[in-house]
């Protein structure tokens, strides 16, 4: 690569717009959930009536609440669960339709990829609250439709049976996004490595796992840091939900119980002490499924 | 200034027919097929909102789910956008200002931020990188409380600004950028505008960003559906319902049936004509922005 | 040609650009956002105040109308917000941290202590709220006091009575319950007979609902000592309630669902639900929900445990003035107005639903006349009755949003089967013990 030139001003006229916004809107944030983590409120008297609270220094007691909050280590392993499942789910199924879709033997791809990526254009909010009319027995016709096939009465909205249901809303409205970045490294890879392989007889299938697959792993891995992040994000389904089943917490996930706990319980310390925590995790677990990823790949 | 009118356009991605001949086969039956279900599962929820739309409140729940009944299209529609003074249009107008403008202002300041990092040298490049990539790892929902508290602070909740301005810092637009114009942007190209005596500015317009147009798609694409898809953020901001997003005004909506028992229908019609605008700027824009993903995934 | 100096003319047409668009963006959100929340400052000419107002009372535009027309110099927005545990306290909260709240807002008895507690609420004694004491139910002016400053003025009340598919009762051949343990008779017949019928719905997320049914027996969740708050939310009152659903939770003798959900409307509607126990106010969510079944819903007065009758409350709101205000003195006037007014309490009663706490109120033709939709029953005279047996020493608690929702989140749990009411009971006492002194409060068990 050739030298560059002195870079004078230029590069910082580029930067400094997003730049000023990012430290305001990213950085700023972070460092205040921090100071605000680190205080609470006190109560003097009956603690009714104006100048009987006050907000006072509490070093490390809210982050120690956290760490010990029941109902917060339950929607942390929650979401756990959630994420282990279900993200595998779906990016077996948007790998194999997107290795279906440049295949050669399928027929119809750009109905089929429209039609796999048309409920990514639907916002979370407005799927969730497509799927909670699919999910009352009383309106849905896929109850009605299940219930008439012989399997009874199907309660998608039973204490086990909800948080499925919400992975279910989950895949539906994230697979096709995914499958479109598998499908466009697919796309990505050159002709001649396959011809030469089918030259040789290999069948589609081998193709697909020998050649295809190792070649998208760089996007796979990028689906699937996106996936955890969002998973440990998850809010806005099981808050809709919340509308129509008893069984969804208003501490079913950790985002939930800091909204909850900001908003509903006037905790603003304790709730950002969770969004830190909660931040800090998925950070933590993000950067290290990336590093785990390309240490591998650099074994190999 | 010939240099700077050529315009380098990225290798074209070799199509399913290059690759190998079309047939009908018993894998491409069994391939067609799955896919067919697939389909069907992801575009059921859809008819059913398509069909619910054309029913009244109380048709819905008596008639056949998925097939339409007695046509209340009409005074659906018309109960939609005149029900409490007409906010259903001020929803959409807010939502075509949050995503529309706030994606635009995004990409501009993200092509920017990564057009600088990719094609300058200078002191901690690196580093402000890695903290810019860091922004992409933590999640938008532990920044949205203490941003509501900070913004509290100078009185600027429950503003158009307190959801346009956090929306405008797109991290993941500047490493798309970045990735992008360091591929795809010759230094010569540059160099050669530079003696032509271009100015740096003119260089990033009319170089740069013609190069980019790709990778510009898909990060306002992808922005577009961020700030579209993005419930915590206004539901913490905002209280004045005339300021809503649509999809904070169908969730407010359906949390009120018992007031009014109509707005059934109109947050399944207002769902549908919500989800419009989006599906069509996908399909439009939609071979621009899968060869931008291209590259981004692959530098991964 | 000479290469240009970089940096120099860098302010091109693209900063140009991102700076219309912003600009654009800024005109428009400033010709859109005419209808803020702050209160107005009064413009140079007039003197005319404007009040903003969250209320979520079916209806209440036509009293704050009427206020309107009546007051010139004083106008009051209304905005229509969706029910206070549905989301508004919340947002209630959050404008008062953030310092924006309304002037006016409608919360109910049970929350006010905790808004109270954050100070939201101006004291309105100074604002000469003494001298309409007089004109309300006594306990209700009691509720919105703390020594002598009152912190609200009380809109209505919510005495319980037991709402019934009279149609429904005679087919099946069922007793109207005069107490408890007939209920569960009636119950257990009924489910026998028609397992796709219940009696009722038991809702895990409505805390407030169980409170009422609570306070009924004789319920003391909260007193105050001194400076030290007094829980007893797993005494023995509400433990008699709560096994007596965890009983027909078992049985499947109710159905568990959300209330004020579609799934529940539908219940109520087709015949699925049998009885509502609920309060006056209750008698609109019907009306407006159950358009269907007119004519086939009586109301009786609620069950009893034991030979003694009692009654519970639930919900009843008050119209408070928010501490951001910039004019309590007419925010006051106009909370006065909107509940002591004669033509205003018509409008409460009549498309609200509510039951006044004035007595004059009580008295007016339009809370006393036979009601179309119950088969034109005159509902009222059940709750001018039953209304008097209210226990009025019943308190609540400076936390009473955080207590709500762990109760709820514990009735969930318990619906799904893995603990009982009763043990949800305990488990919500120690919880808001532990929370209320880690707050700093006061707070022993009793």
């Amino acid at each position: 690569m050739r030298p560059r030139r002195r870079a004078g001003w230029a590069p910082v006229m580029f930067l400094a717009p997003f730049g000023l916004l990012f430290a305001l809107f990213f950085l700023l944030p972070i460092g205040y959930a921090i100071y605000e983590s680190f205080l609470k409120v006190h109560v003097s008297g009956l603690g009714l009536g104006p100048g009987t609270s006050t907000t006072v220094f509490a070093g490390l007691a809210n982050y120690g609440q956290v760490f010990s909050d029941s109902s917060f280590l339950q929607g942390v392993s929650r979401v756990l669960l959630f994420a282990v499942v279900q993200i595998p789910v779906m990016l077996l199924l948007a790998t194999i339709l997107a290795l279906l879709l440049d295949s050669v033997a399928a027929r119809f791809k750009r109905f089929f990829r429209l039609a796999f990526f048309l409920p990514y254009g639907i916002p979370g909010v407005i799927a969730a609250i497509l799927w909670s009319f699919l999910y009352l027995p009383g309106l849905s016709p896929v109850v009605a439709a299940l219930h008439g096939s012989g399997f009874g009465t199907v309660n998608f909205l039973g204490t086990n049976s909800v948080l499925w249901s919400i992975a279910n809303i989950v895949t539906w409205e994230y697979t096709g996004y995914n499958m479109l970045i598998i499908y466009a490294g697919l796309q990505a890879i050159p002709a001649d490595l396959y011809e030469a392989a089918r030259l040789d007889g290999a069948s589609e299938w081998r193709v697909a796992t020998r050649i295809k697959l190792p070649l998208v792993t760089s996007s796979l891995v990028l689906t699937a840091v996106f996936s955890i992040i969002g998973t440990l994000q998850l809010f806005s389904e099981p808050q809709v939900l919340r509308a129509i089943t008893d069984n969804i917490s208003s501490s079913y996930t950790p985002n939930l119980l800091a909204y909850t706990q900001a908003f509903t319980a006037n905790n603003p310390n304790y709730a950002a002490a969770i969004a830190v925590v909660l931040a800090i995790g998925t950070f933590i677990l993000s950067f290290g499924f990336l590093r785990l990823v390309q240490r591998r790949g650099a074994a190999v | 200034m010939a240099a700077v009118n050529a315009v380098v356009r990225p290798r074209s991605f070799p199509s399913a027919r290059e690759r190998g001949s079309a047939g009908v086969t018993k894998g491409g039956i069994l391939a067609t097929a799955f896919m067919f279900v697939c389909a069907v599962y992801f575009l059921l929820p859809a008819w059913w909102l398509i069909v619910s739309s054309t029913k009244g409140p109380s048709t819905l729940y008596a008639s056949e789910g998925f097939w339409f009944s007695q046509l209340h299209l009409m005074s659906n529609l018309t109960g939609l956008f005149s029900y409490d003074g007409g906010i259903y249009w001020h929803w959409l107008i807010n939502t075509l200002l949050y995503a529309g403008a706030g994606a635009l202002c995004a990409t501009l300041l993200a092509s920017a931020a990564g057009y600088a990092l990719a094609k300058y040298e200078f002191g901690g490049r690196q580093l402000i990188f890695s903290v810019i990539l860091g922004g992409v790892l933590v999640p938008g929902t532990a920044l949205a409380l203490p941003l509501y508290l900070l913004m509290s602070k100078v009185s600027l909740t429950n503003t158009y600004w307190s959801v346009f301005l956090p929306s405008i810092v797109s991290p993941f637009g500047v490493y798309l950028a970045r990735v992008y114009a360091a591929a795809a942007i010759p230094d010569e190209l540059i160099e050669a505008a530079r003696i032509d005596g271009a100015s740096e500015g003119k260089i990033f317009r009319v170089v740069a960003l013609r190069i980019m147009s790709p990778a510009l798609v898909t990060m306002f694409l992808f922005q577009f559906v961020a700030i579209w898809n993005n419930f915590f953020l206004p539901l913490v901001m905002l209280s004045n319902t005339r300021l809503y997003p649509v999809t904070l005004g169908l969730y407010t909506w359906n949390n009120q049936y018992g007031q009014a028992p109509q707005l059934v229908s109109y947050v399944i019609i207002g769902s549908l004509i919500s989800v419009i605008p989006l599906v069509v700027a996908f399909l439009s824009l939609q071979r621009f922005w899968r060869s931008g993903l291209t590259a981004g995934s692959v530098r991964l | 040609m000479k290469s240009s100096l970089p940096g120099s003319r860098f302010r091109g047409r693209l900063l140009i650009a991102m700076g219309a668009v912003m600009a654009g963006a800024l005109a428009l959100a400033a010709c859109s956002s005419s209808g803020g929340n702050s209160s107005a400052a009064t413009p140079a000419s007039g003197g005319k105040v404007t009040l903003t107002f969250w209320s979520w009372v079916p209806g209440i535009s036509q009293s704050v109308g009427l206020w309107n027309k009546t007051h010139p110099g004083i106008h009051v927005n209304l905005n229509e917000v969706t029910s206070g545990a549905a989301g508004t306290y919340a947002k209630m909260f959050s404008a008062l941290q953030a310092g924006n709240a309304p002037d006016l807002g409608q919360i109910e008895y049970a929350t006010l202590p905790n808004f109270e507690h954050v100070g939201g609420v101006v004291n309105l004694a100074p604002y000469g709220a003494n001298s309409v004491k007089s004109d309300f139910v006594p306990w209700t002016w009691g509720q919105v006091t703390q020594g002598s400053a009152v912190y609200a003025i009380p809109q209505d009340t919510g005495p319980m009575g037991l709402f019934y598919r009279a149609d429904l009762f005679k087919q099946y051949g069922l007793a109207v319950p005069t107490t408890w343990a007939q209920y569960l008779s009636d119950a257990q017949k009924l489910h026998a007979a028609h397992p796709n019928a219940y009696i009722a719905a038991f809702p895990a997320n409505d805390a407030q609902w169980f409170a009422g049914l609570a306070w009924q027996a004789g319920a003391k969740w909260f007193a105050t000592s001194g400076d030290t708050w007094v829980t007893g939310i797993d005494d023995t009152p509400s433990q008699q309630v709560a096994n007596f659903w965890q009983q027909l939770i078992g049985d499947h003798l109710v159905k568990v669902e959300p209330d004020f959900a579609s799934e529940w409307y539908k219940d109520l509607s087709d015949g699925t639900l049998l009885t509502w126990p609920t309060a006056v106010w209750g008698e609109n969510t019907l009306i407006t929900n159950a358009a269907p079944t007119k004519g086939d819903w009586r109301v009786a007065p609620m069950p009893n445990w034991g030979s003694t009758p009692s009654n519970g409350n639930w919900g009843g709101s008050t119209t408070v003035v928010f501490k951001d205000s910039k004019h309590p003195a007419q925010a006051a006037q106009f909370a006065t107005w909107l509940n002591t007014n004669p033509q205003s309490i018509t409008g409460l009663i009549t498309k609200g639903g509510l039951y006044p706490a004035d007595l004059a109120g009580e008295k007016q033709p339009a809370a006393n006349s036979p009601v179309p939709f119950y088969g034109g029953q005159n509902i009222w005279q059940v709750f001018q009755t039953d209304g008097k047996l209210v226990n009025t020493a019943f308190q609540w608690g400076p936390i009473m949003n955080t207590t709500f929702t762990q109760m709820s989140d514990g009735f969930g749990k318990a619906t799904g089967g893995s603990e009982t009411l009763s043990q949800v009971l305990a488990s919500t006492q120690s919880q808001t013990m532990s929370t209320m002194k880690s707050q700093g409060f006061s707070v022993k068990s009793g």
